[in-house]
């Protein structure tokens, strides 16, 4: 294992402000400590089979292998587990550190809400205080995941800040932190930020790639010939290539697209429109303008919409063992519809762009591929964003009636 | 005369308490702060702290951060910044420094932006998200070489032996005490034991102590005589600023109105003057 790089190629470190000092040294002792730890992982182990329902299923998807060329293509269901997407697999670890390390609170940043709905969920199962910082914009666009932590108990803090978005969330996160570090654990979504961040977020996502690797060579006696993940910050899509690193297998991150190729319509790091950063607290690739300023994203999937991108990934691209590919706001929400239709799943629109991609390759593939797709998160979430688009008058007339009927006073 | 030289000129010349005044680059736009770092300069600040405009302000409370947000999008671009500095420079003999976060410093190149605040006649930098144990930019060397002063940033929770470590390789004449854990902005209530820390701090480091995070008043000022030999004030006079730039957009054109209630220049050099001690 890889655990503990502080750097990955020229991307990673640890950029903080001196007040933050203290808070990671004593998170990396811990984290430390913990991975050592058999009895860490055991009852993580555990959580992950009764309250994660873990392991989530290898799903073969026939009907769309057949459609595509005829290639054997697995769907990887990480939106069965709880909380409906991967971000419970970091949480939930976390969580357990945080009350390893004596902590009482934890808080976190979330751009579409699974993160932040994620660590709720975990704090209420482990008894901790819980806040997540959210972007004023993301709340609005993602406000079923707003109730949704709130039902687990946990303060939701909205972001006023900038462009009212991740990024933002992210600052306001490390902010808070700076002001209660002694008994809050900062709950970091993604394999990015300051180390160790980005390879504890890794480690505890590899799970996703150990069950893909375990499963499949179960059913087919062989490795696949590609995994398609899609990247905001990353820790879905490292999580699933974690164990495929050193394998023949081609590994492909899909990036937001957006609705076009300037700046502040798309969030497509790896395409050649970032450069050589070091911002909230890491060094990276950003898209940010000629002073050094993080620029405005847009993707229809919040989890996507990030400026930078975690440093492994980042130094990944860069060495060529993943290839980035960017899949537009459309080709996402068609590929929604079409998973949902041949199979009966309904992935998040951050996947989306995951599916999409392989969606446009799989016919120039060989026939016979074996080929699987991360399906980061359920789609559930995003009903407030597909419905106006797919059917917006049915969509129009139901929250009328439904206003009417809240302010009637019938519920 | 070089930046490190001048900074300690500054401190060495009485024993009065100096205050370092803090403003955005570029806030509300270049013209008028170009004319509050100006009012600074002849209300009584001893220092200038002037930091340059960044997307992602992470040591920053809301205040600055939306200063900061506010001069980008009128348009303040890095290197304007700095000529705004330069003519600061022509007009007096304060010692400027610039405060930048890593980033901005970095588009640019660190070689050249560094030589650029150096020909632009500025005396050093301060630099939040720049951690000792990062050194591969090698930005302490080449501020060094410019005769800049890189200052040293020490929070609440740094042990004092650590304080050492970090002050015995600068060249800076003065260290950056921060008052408190969190961001800029809010009201600090300075307890004993925080002033007794900078006189500690002074005494393990043998630098000048400069305190900044929520000092917002001439008392507070006060209180920090003989503890620090700097107080350093951000937030307030970007309040200060802002009141009135937000009062002229709204009131204007308002005969016989003062002029701090709708100019920020005007506000900003009369919240100076007290924090001076001059009224």
């Amino acid at each position: 294992m890889r655990h503990d790089e502080r750097y990955y190629g020229r991307f990673g470190g640890r950029y903080i402000p001196e007040v933050l000092r203290p808070a990671f040294e004593e998170l990396e002792e811990a984290w430390k400590a913990a991975r050592e730890d058999s009895d860490f992982w055991k009852e993580l182990e555990g959580l992950h089979r009764d309250f994660i329902g873990r392991p989530t299923p290898l799903y073969p998807a026939p009907r769309l292998g057949k459609e595509l060329g005829g290639h054997r293509l697995y769907l990887k269901l990480e939106g069965l587990a709880n909380t409906g997407a991967h971000k419970i697999n970091n949480a939930l670890g976390q969580a357990l550190l945080a009350r390893r390390m004596g902590k009482k609170r934890v808080i976190a940043e979330t751009g579409a809400g699974q993160h932040g709905l994620a660590t709720a969920a975990a704090a209420a199962k482990l008894g901790l205080e819980c806040e997540v910082f959210m972007g004023e914009i993301d709340m609005a666009r993602q406000h079923p995941n707003v109730f949704g932590m709130r039902m687990f108990g946990a303060k939701v803090s909205p972001v006023l800040e900038g462009t009212r978005t991740l990024t933002d969330a992210v600052n306001a996160a490390m902010k808070s932190w700076t002001e209660r570090v002694s008994d809050t654990h900062y709950i970091l979504g993604s394999a990015l930020g300051p180390h160790p961040y980005p390879a504890m977020v890794r480690e505890l996502q590899s799970v996703i790639g150990k069950e893909i690797r375990k499963e499949i060579l179960a059913r087919e006696g062989r490795m696949p010939d590609a995994i398609y993940a899609c990247v905001g910050g990353g820790s879905n899509s490292i999580g699933a290539f974690s164990a495929f690193l050193d394998e023949q297998v081609e590994l492909i991150g899909a990036e937001a697209g957006g609705r076009g190729h300037k700046p502040g319509e798309h969030a497509a790091r790896m395409g050649g429109a970032a450069n050589v950063g070091i911002a909230q607290s890491y060094k990276s690739l950003f898209l940010q303008d000629a002073d050094g300023s993080l620029l405005p994203t847009h993707s229809v999937s919040a989890g996507l919409d990030y400026a930078g991108i975690g440093p492994e990934l980042a130094h990944l691209g860069e060495t060529g063992r993943v290839r980035f590919e960017s899949v537009s706001d459309e080709e996402a929400l068609a590929a929604v519809k079409r998973t949902a239709r041949a199979e009966g799943i309904l992935p998040a629109l951050e996947s989306a762009h995951a599916l999409a991609l392989a969606y446009r390759e799989l016919p120039a593939m060989p026939p016979d591929s074996l080929v699987v797709v991360n399906v980061s998160g359920r789609g559930d979430k995003d009903l407030f964003i597909t419905a106006p688009r797919f059917d917006r008058e049915d969509w129009l007339s139901f929250l009328k009636s439904e206003v009417a009927r809240i302010e009637r006073g019938e519920v | 005369m070089n930046g490190v030289e001048r900074i300690q000129a500054a401190f060495a010349r009485d024993a009065k308490i100096k205050l370092m005044t803090h403003a955005v680059v570029g806030y509300p736009d270049m013209t008028s702060s170009s004319r509050i770092l100006r009012a600074m300069a002849d209300s009584g600040a001893d220092f200038i702290e002037a930091q340059l405009p960044f997307s992602d302000p992470i040591a920053d409370g809301p205040s600055i951060v939306e200063a900061n947000h506010v001069a980008l999008r009128s348009g303040s671009r890095t290197l304007a910044c700095i000529e705004t500095l330069a003519r600061l420079r022509a007009e007096t003999d304060l010692p400027i420094l610039v405060m930048s976060y890593v980033n901005p410093l970095l588009a640019h190149g660190i070689e050249a932006i560094v030589r650029r605040i150096a020909e632009a006649g500025l005396d050093g930098l301060i630099v939040p998200d720049w951690p000792d144990d990062e050194p591969e930019l090698g930005l302490g060397e080449k501020c060094g070489a410019a005769g800049l002063a890189l200052v040293p940033l020490i929070a609440p929770s740094t042990s004092l032996d650590r304080a050492h470590a970090l002050t015995a390789a600068s060249k800076s004449p003065f260290v950056y005490a921060v008052t408190r854990l969190g961001v800029t902005g809010r009201r600090t209530q300075l307890e004993e034991s925080a002033l007794e820390r900078l006189s500690k701090l002074r005494a393990r480091t043998g630098k000048y102590v400069a305190a900044g995070f929520g000092i917002r008043e001439r008392s507070q000022v006060e209180a920090l005589a003989g503890h620090a030999d700097c107080a350093i004030v951000g937030s307030a006079l970007v309040d200060a600023a802002r009141a009135a730039h937000h009062a002229g957009l709204r009131d204007l054109p308002k005969a016989g109105g003062a002029a701090e209630e709708t100019d920020p220049a005007a506000a900003v050099a009369r919240l100076v003057r007290s924090l001076a001690g001059r009224e």
